[in-house]
């Protein structure tokens, strides 16, 4: 038996290929855009993360022969290429002064380090002029730094002087420190000439250049230092304050300090706390006649009994340690009829009551602290006790002289000093 | 008389047949054609926007230096700014717009005007302000493209 399929079967298989094989085709030509479009997508967001990835840093710029000779480091991942420099006069004088050119160096490494960019260029730099300069890379990004010019930029300035308070004709030190803390990088920073107001009667040399004169570059972040020496001569009480700014930096980028005249004056006191050497507690001075039980700071003294003395030393030094020598002695100078010219007590070991001879270099003071000696021997490195006879009675002053080493017994660690003075009334 | 093994059809079934034939074949060849029309529209359209996002991703542009011109339109008239763009995608790109501070320009100076960067190109646009500009302002320049990019910076005159 024979099958015979209708017309209408053969028909609706027609149509139906048709219409699948056109929406295939749609559907296939649509991915394909879309996947088109995608690999757009992926491509742009890859160029936008390399913009990004991309990173330099200006590490000097120098102007050899009035050219630029700009060194870069490439810190980021990708290779850079520079593609355009532009430099533009910022001098107020100039005007619409601006150059384009490309570099002929212009290619770096990740990590590596490209040098001379600028060198081949055509533009001349007058350091006379500032400039702004930016770099170019092909991807797009910019960096850019000013030459002897922060005027864009306010830095940060301080001034101090070392020290704030001098004896006139004595030198100072004016310190200038300079902060970029600004992203941009500038070159040739130069410090104007301090000037001051203040007492009239406040005079000193001119100051002239700073030391150094200026810095070839200043990165971000980056910390500078300027100095100049100031003696002045003036009056105490006088005082001037001294202003500095940058050369073309901003009119208020300023930064300021002021040096006072003190005068020291030679009292024992400001001695000893001014030159940082030995000074004592004179209400620690101290006397005994009865082997230590009862000490005694009444100025008045029996004669014809032994006697032996201590006091509190402190050594002012900042670092040194004082190392006491064998000849360090209180001293009684008379001071009227009858009293005898000298009266020794040499120093004794800071063991009393034992009595023990003191050792050619033996007992020490640390820097900042305080020390108790003791006095009492008539000779050096004895315990032969001394005493004011009874024909010895009368006025006398007394002093100490102080002999001895600093860190270390040596020749060129010598040290004496005479402490004065207290009276006391032998009777 | 009843003849064996032989059937035949009426005159009206095979009309029938023919007419319902005809309309199948016209009204689906109709259906077909308006598809198929369709579909290409579409694909014409999808093409379309699709080329032109693709480009527009693929246009790439910076404004790379912007110089306060103080003599460029005449002695000591600060109108003027002259705007390099660099173009640092794969494809030109037409410059259709530069607006400052929202203003849109109209005036360009020095015989500059908007124009079409070829890739890794510059062009330097001399922009000519109504008025002057104004030392240590903030001023937004915003450059857009043909294809509906804008780019955009900020600068300040010195």
């Amino acid at each position: 038996m024979r099958v015979r399929r209708g017309l209408s079967t053969v028909v609706g298989a027609v149509f139906a290929i048709i219409a699948l094989t056109s929406t295939v085709t749609y559907v296939s030509y649509s991915m394909g855009i879309l996947d088109n479009y995608n690999q757009s997508v992926l491509t742009k967001n890859q160029q936008l993360t390399d913009v990004d990835k991309e990173k330099f840093q200006i590490s000097s710029v120098t102007v050899p022969n009035n050219k630029l000779n700009i060194t870069v480091v490439n810190t980021g991942n990708l290779p850079i290429n520079f593609t355009k420099i532009w430099i533009q006069n910022t001098t107020t004088s100039a005007t619409d002064w601006v150059r384009s050119y490309v570099p002929t160096h212009n290619f770096v490494v990740p990590g590596g380090v490209l040098t001379n960019i600028g060198q081949n260029s055509g533009v001349n730099i007058n350091l006379a002029n500032s400039y702004n300069v930016k770099l170019v890379t092909s991807r797009g990004n910019t960096q850019q730094f000013s030459i002897n010019s922060p005027s864009s930029t306010k830095l940060n300035i301080q001034l101090f002087a070392f020290p704030s308070n001098v004896p006139s004709t004595t030198t100072t030190e004016l310190v200038m420190i300079v902060t970029n803390n600004s992203t941009n990088t500038f070159v040739n920073v130069t410090p104007n000439t301090p000037t001051s107001t203040g007492s009239s009667t406040f005079t000193y040399p001119a100051l002239g250049t700073s030391s150094p004169p200026s810095y070839d570059t200043l990165l971000p972040g980056q910390t500078i230092l300027f100095k100049w020496d100031l003696t002045p001569t003036a009056n105490e009480g006088d005082s001037r304050t001294f202003t500095v700014s940058l050369k073309n930096g901003l009119a208020s980028n300023t930064a300021s300090t002021t040096v006072s005249i003190i005068n020291l004056r030679a009292s024992s006191s400001v001695w000893t706390t001014t030159w940082g050497v030995l000074s004592i507690d004179y209400t620690s001075l101290q006397w005994t006649q009865d082997g230590g039980t009862t000490w005694n700071n009444a100025w008045s003294v029996p004669a014809a009994t032994n006697i032996v003395w201590k006091v509190s030393i402190t050594n002012n030094d900042p670092t040194r340690t004082f190392i006491l020598n064998g000849n360090t002695t209180l001293i009684g100078a008379g001071a009227s009829t009858g009293a005898a010219s000298a009266v020794p007590f040499f120093i004794i070991k800071n063991n009393y009551p034992t009595l023990t001879a003191y050792p050619t270099n033996y007992q020490t003071i640390a820097h900042g602290d305080t020390g108790i000696i003791y006095f009492q021997a008539n000779t050096p490195a004895t315990v032969t006790q001394e005493q004011f006879s009874n024909a010895k009675i009368g006025q006398y002053s007394v002093s100490i002289l102080i002999f001895g080493y600093w860190n270390s017994v040596s020749n060129s660690n010598f040290f004496g000093q005479n402490i004065p003075y207290e009276g006391i009334v032998v009777h | 008389m009843k003849r064996v093994g032989s059937s035949r059809r009426g005159l009206s079934t095979i009309v029938t047949a023919g007419i319902m034939l005809s309309a199948v074949a016209v009204l689906g060849s109709a259906v077909v054609t308006w598809s198929s029309g369709n579909l290409k529209a579409f694909e014409t359209a999808l093409s379309n926007t699709a080329a032109t996002n693709t480009n527009k991703i693929n246009e790439l542009l910076t404004i790379e230096n912007i110089v306060f011109c103080s003599n460029c339109a005449g002695s000591g008239s600060n109108k003027v700014i002259n705007v390099t763009l660099t173009n640092t995608g794969t494809i030109p790109v037409k410059i259709s717009q530069i607006q400052i501070n929202s203003t849109t320009i109209t005036t360009f100076a020095k015989g500059t005007t908007l124009t079409t960067i070829m890739p890794k190109n510059s062009y330097t646009i001399a922009v000519q302000l109504a008025s002057i500009w104004k030392s240590k302002s903030v001023d937004i320049i915003t450059v857009t493209t043909a294809r509906g990019s804008t780019y955009t910076t900020q600068v300040a005159p010195p």
